[in-house]
C-alpha cells in the first residue's frame, strides 16, 4: 500500500513537474511594416503604396519603415529576399507591381510577407479605374490588414458626426474614416443630434430641433429625402437603428417622462418598453437585435441597464461609479463600451457584461459618445480641449491613441458606419 | 475327568512358571538393587573470587547468548532499532531542513529565470489585437544547457492563425534563452530542459 502511494505521488509529481511559463503582455512596440513603392511605369506606383501606408498607420497600429531606409525595392516574389528586411527588424513587407496600367485602367498584383516566419502570407490582385486609386488602395489596405491581424479592415468605412462651426450653425456630416471626402448631409440653425446609421448604409437617422422641439428624421443618403417619425409624444430623441435593419429604438417623452420605445420600420408601429418614472434614455442595440442597453437614473444616478426586447425584462449592468452612460455593445455582444464618470471626471471605459469591473481606457477627462469600429478593435469618441470639441480614438490594446483631423468647429457625437459591403 | 484335571494343573503350573521367569529375568515389577550405583557427594567451601564474578557472568551470558543465536539477534536488533529511531528523527529533521532550503533555493532561482524569460519574450512578442477574444497558444520548448533553443513546437493552437503566427514569430527571433545560463545543472534539467510556453491573449 505504502509503495503504491509513493508510486502514485511520483506519477502525480511527474505530471505536475513540467514548467509552464505564461506570456500575456506582449511588446509595447508596434509591428514594423514596410510598404515598398509598387513598380510602375507611371508615377501612380509610389502614390498607391503611400496611400496604403497612410491607411495602415491611420490608427497607429503599425510603424512604417521610411522609404530611404529600405535596402531593396522588390516588386515580385522571385526578387524578394528576407535577409534584406530581417536586418532592418521589419515584421511585414508589402510589395506590388502593375500588371496593367493606362490612363483609364489599372491592375495591381501585391504580396505580403511575414519576415519573422519567412513566409508569404498573402498574394492578391485588384483592378479598377485609374481615377479610383484611393478606393483601390483602401481595398488593398483592408486585405493586407486582415492578413496580418486576422480582423477585417475598416479603411473604407465612414463616420457621421455633428459639426458645430458657430453658435447657430449645426451640420450633420459624413466623411471617410480618415477624415477625407467630407459631405454635409443636413444643416440647420437649430441643434442636430444623435446620428445613427442603418445597417444597409442607405439611411441615417438623427434628431433635429428645427421645429423647436426634438424630432427624429431618417434621411436617405443617396436621394437626400427626409422622413420624420410621427409619434404622439412631443419629445423624441436618441434614435438607433437595429442591426437587422427592421426596427428603430428611440426615446419618447409622452407624459414628460422619457422612456424607451421601438419603432417597427415595416408596419410603422410603435411599442413602449420601459415604464419607470425615472429617465430612461440612450438605447443601443445588441448585435443580434434582441436586447437593448440604455441609461437610466432609476437608482438615483445614471447607470446602464439591459432590456430584453421580447419580455421587457430589465437587468442592471453597472454598479460602480456615480455616472455610467452612453453604453454600446462590442460586435461579440459580450462586452460593452461606456462613459464612466466619477467626481466630475469622465472617461471611456469597457466592461464585460458578466463582470463588475469597468476598465478605463481613455486618458482625457471630458470624453463622451464613444463609437466602436465595426471590427471592434478601435474606439472613436468626442472630447474637448478648451471648449473646442474634437474626435479622438484609441485601439483596444491600448498601444495607440490618435486624434482625427481638426475640423472648422466643434465636432460631437461620432457614429462609425457598419462595414461597407 | 481325571485327564482334564491333570491338564488343568499342568496349565496352571506352566503359567506360574512362565510368570516366575518373567519376574526374575525381566524385572518388571521389582528393580534390581545391585544395578543402581550411588555417587558419593562432598560439600566443599570454595574461596569467592569477587573480581571475576562479572567476567564469569559475562562469560555465562556469552555462553548463553552463543547458545541462543535467535535471542542474540533479537537483542541486537532491538538495540539497533532504538539507535535507528534516534538517528532517524534527527536525520529526518536535518534532511527536511536541507531539502527545504534546497527547494526554496531552486524555487527562487527558477522564479528569477521565469521572470527574466517572460520579460524577454514579452518584449519581442507583437501580440495581435484580437478584440476581446480570450485565447491561448501553447508551445513546448527544448533547451540545451547553454540556453540554445533546440526545438519548439506548437502543441495547442489558439484556433486563430494570426495569434499562433505571432507567437511563432516571437520564438523565431530567439535562438538562445540566455536567462538559464549559470543555473545549477540539476535545476536546469528539472525545470528548463523541456518546458511549456503559453501565449495568452489576455492577462487573466
Amino acid at each position: 500500500m505504502k509503495i503504491f502511494l509513493i508510486f502514485l505521488t511520483f506519477i502525480a509529481l511527474s505530471i505536475e513537474a513540467k514548467l509552464k511559463i505564461e506570456i500575456s503582455q506582449g511588446s509595447k512596440d508596434l509591428p514594423k511594416i514596410a510598404i515598398v513603392p509598387f513598380k510602375s511605369n507611371m508615377k501612380i506606383g509610389e502614390s498607391i503604396s503611400m496611400l496604403i501606408q497612410d491607411n495602415l498607420t491611420l490608427f497607429g497600429e503599425f510603424k512604417a519603415l521610411p522609404k530611404n531606409e529600405m535596402l531593396s525595392f522588390p516588386s515580385k516574389e522571385e526578387n524578394f529576399f528576407y535577409r534584406d528586411w530581417n536586418i532592418l527588424n521589419v515584421d511585414y513587407v508589402v510589395i506590388g507591381n502593375f500588371q496593367e496600367e493606362n490612363s483609364e485602367f489599372i491592375n495591381i498584383e501585391y504580396f505580403v510577407f511575414n519576415i519573422s516566419l519567412n513566409k508569404l502570407i498573402l498574394r492578391g490582385d485588384v483592378s479598377g479605374n485609374y481615377s479610383e486609386k484611393e478606393k483601390i488602395s483602401k481595398v488593398i489596405s483592408n486585405r493586407v490588414y486582415k492578413s496580418i491581424t486576422g480582423l477585417n479592415g475598416v479603411f473604407d468605412t465612414k463616420i457621421a458626426y455633428i459639426l458645430n462651426p458657430s453658435r447657430e450653425e449645426y451640420k450633420i456630416c459624413i466623411s471617410d474614416i480618415d477624415g477625407t471626402d467630407e459631405e454635409v448631409l443636413f444643416e440647420s440653425s437649430a441643434p442636430l443630434m444623435s446620428p445613427s446609421w442603418s445597417s444597409d448604409l442607405k439611411k441615417l437617422a438623427y434628431v433635429s430641433f428645427e421645429k423647436g422641439y426634438p424630432e427624429i428624421y431618417m434621411q436617405d443618403l443617396f436621394s437626400g429625402k427626409r422622413e420624420s417619425i410621427k409619434t404622439l409624444g412631443l419629445s423624441n430623441s436618441a434614435p438607433v437603428w437595429s442591426p437587422d435593419n427592421k426596427k428603430l429604438a428611440f426615446v419618447m417623452s409622452s407624459s414628460g417622462n422619457p422612456d424607451i420605445y421601438i419603432y417597427n420600420l415595416r408596419n410603422k408601429k410603435i411599442s413602449r418598453h420601459t415604464t419607470h418614472y425615472g429617465i430612461d434614455t440612450e438605447p443601443s442595440w445588441s448585435p443580434n437585435s434582441k436586447k437593448l442597453l440604455f441609461t437610466s437614473n432609476r437608482s438615483g444616478s445614471p447607470q446602464i441597464y439591459e432590456l430584453t426586447v421580447s419580455s421587457n425584462r430589465i437587468k442592471r449592468v453597472t454598479l460602480d461609479g456615480d455616472y455610467n452612460a452612453r453604453a454600446s455593445y462590442f460586435p461579440d455582444g459580450k462586452d460593452i463600451v461606456l462613459v464612466h464618470g466619477n467626481n466630475g471626471v469622465f472617461h471611456i471605459g469597457t466592461k464585460k457584461l458578466k463582470s463588475r469591473f469597468i476598465n478605463t481606457i481613455s486618458k482625457t477627462s471630458l470624453d463622451e459618445s464613444p463609437t466602436i469600429s465595426p471590427n471592434g478593435n478601435i474606439i472613436i469618441y468626442a472630447t474637448k480641449n478648451n471648449s473646442q470639441g474634437y474626435l479622438a480614438g484609441l485601439t483596444l490594446d491600448g498601444k495607440s491613441k490618435f486624434t482625427l483631423p481638426v475640423k472648422f468647429g466643434s465636432v460631437r457625437e461620432p457614429a462609425w458606419s457598419p462595414f461597407m459591403n | 475327568m481325571t485327564n482334564s484335571f491333570i491338564g488343568l494343573l499342568n496349565s496352571i503350573f506352566l503359567h506360574l512358571l512362565l510368570f516366575a521367569i518373567l519376574i526374575t529375568d525381566f524385572s518388571i515389577f521389582a528393580p534390581q538393587q545391585d544395578r543402581i550405583k550411588t555417587i558419593p557427594v562432598e560439600f566443599v567451601n570454595l574461596p569467592i573470587d569477587i573480581e571475576n564474578i562479572p567476567k564469569k557472568i559475562n562469560n555465562i551470558k556469552n555462553e548463553l547468548l552463543e547458545n541462543n543465536i535467535q535471542k542474540k539477534k533479537l537483542i541486537d536488533e532491538l538495540k539497533t532499532i532504538d539507535k535507528k529511531k534516534f538517528d532517524f528523527d534527527t536525520r529526518k529533521n536535518l534532511e527536511d531542513q536541507i531539502a527545504e532550503t534546497k527547494f526554496l533555493n531552486e524555487k527562487r532561482e527558477v522564479q528569477i529565470r521565469i521572470a527574466l524569460i517572460q520579460e524577454r519574450i514579452n518584449s519581442i512578442w507583437k501580440k495581435p489585437s484580437l478584440i476581446n477574444k480570450n485565447i491561448q497558444a501553447e508551445f513546448i520548448i527544448n533547451l540545451a544547457p547553454s540556453g540554445e533553443i533546440l526545438s519548439f513546437d506548437l502543441i495547442s493552437s489558439s484556433g486563430e492563425k494570426v495569434f499562433d503566427d505571432s507567437a511563432l514569430a516571437a520564438l523565431s527571433k530567439i535562438y538562445f534563452i540566455t536567462e538559464v545560463i549559470g543555473l545549477e545543472r540539476k535545476y536546469f534539467e528539472r525545470n528548463f530542459r523541456s518546458f511549456n510556453l503559453v501565449f495568452k491573449s489576455k492577462n487573466q
